[in-house]
């Protein structure tokens, strides 16, 4: 659990070559100004986790940055998803937000949007899945 | 830890396991808790385990600390059970500008 920072609960900071590879699980961010900020060439998965109440965004990719957030809550937060790089969301509900998105994430069209005041704005459409969203 | 209490700031430059799990392992301090920089080490395996540790920036007269957890340098660092709270900057920053084969894991 990580709470109440003054800036970025989980900060990940650029690459300058190569890819940073993390793996996040069952982690609550919460009540920082960004719950999670990824800066370029970093490969997150996120999974199980909470991102909360953070005051401008519960998690955030720079350009560059790859995020996957699966089975996750994302609530509370100034923006829920800030996606200035790739983010996917599998799913994960995203709800109580200021703003549920900004920048376009995408999605494999099983999460819950709720209860924000500015709903998502279109989403992109994940790779191919079945119903259970297996490939 | 092979006592349990309140240590201060802690630099590693080597693997290692730190497991307080079942005790109290627990940090309070101004700058940085924990501080990962195995850039000179030869361990090949140049890894970090941190599990059942809470970090606490907050000093007297309210929030201090900077980081809790800096990674500078470090192929593979895993954080378990952390409670890492209170920081001016960063819970954990994981400041590595290049590949080195490099994970990080948080549960």
């Amino acid at each position: 659990m990580i709470r109440g920072t003054g800036q970025v609960g989980i900060a990940l900071a650029a690459m300058t070559g190569g890819t940073n590879m993390v793996s996040i699980e069952n982690t609550h961010s919460t009540d920082n100004l960004y719950g999670l900020a990824s800066g370029g060439g970093n490969q997150i998965k996120i999974t199980r986790s909470v991102f909360s109440g953070n005051a401008v965004a519960g998690i955030e990719a720079d350009g560059g940055a790859q995020v996957g957030v699966e089975h996750s809550t994302v609530n509370f937060n100034g923006t829920g998803l800030q996606a200035n790089g790739t983010i996917w969301i599998d799913d994960t509900e995203i709800s109580f937000n200021q703003s549920a998105t900004e920048g376009v994430p995408i999605s494999f069209g099983n999460n819950r949007f709720y209860s924000n005041v500015n709903p998502p704005g279109a989403l992109a459409a994940g790779p191919a899945s079945t119903d259970r969203g297996q490939n | 830890m092979s006592q349990s209490g309140d240590y201060g700031n802690l630099n590693i430059r080597k693997s290692i396991t730190i497991d307080c799990t079942g005790t109290s392992g627990s940090i309070v301090t101004a700058g940085f808790g924990i501080t990962i920089n195995l850039d000179t080490t030869p361990d090949p395996l140049r890894s970090v385990v941190l599990r059942g540790l809470s970090i606490d920036g907050t000093g007297s007269g309210g929030r201090s600390g900077a980081r809790g957890v800096n990674i500078i340098s470090a192929a593979v660092v895993t954080l378990e059970d952390m409670e890492i709270l209170n920081h001016v900057q960063y819970g954990i920053a994981d400041t590595r500008p290049r590949q080195e084969n490099s994970s990080s894991g948080t549960r």
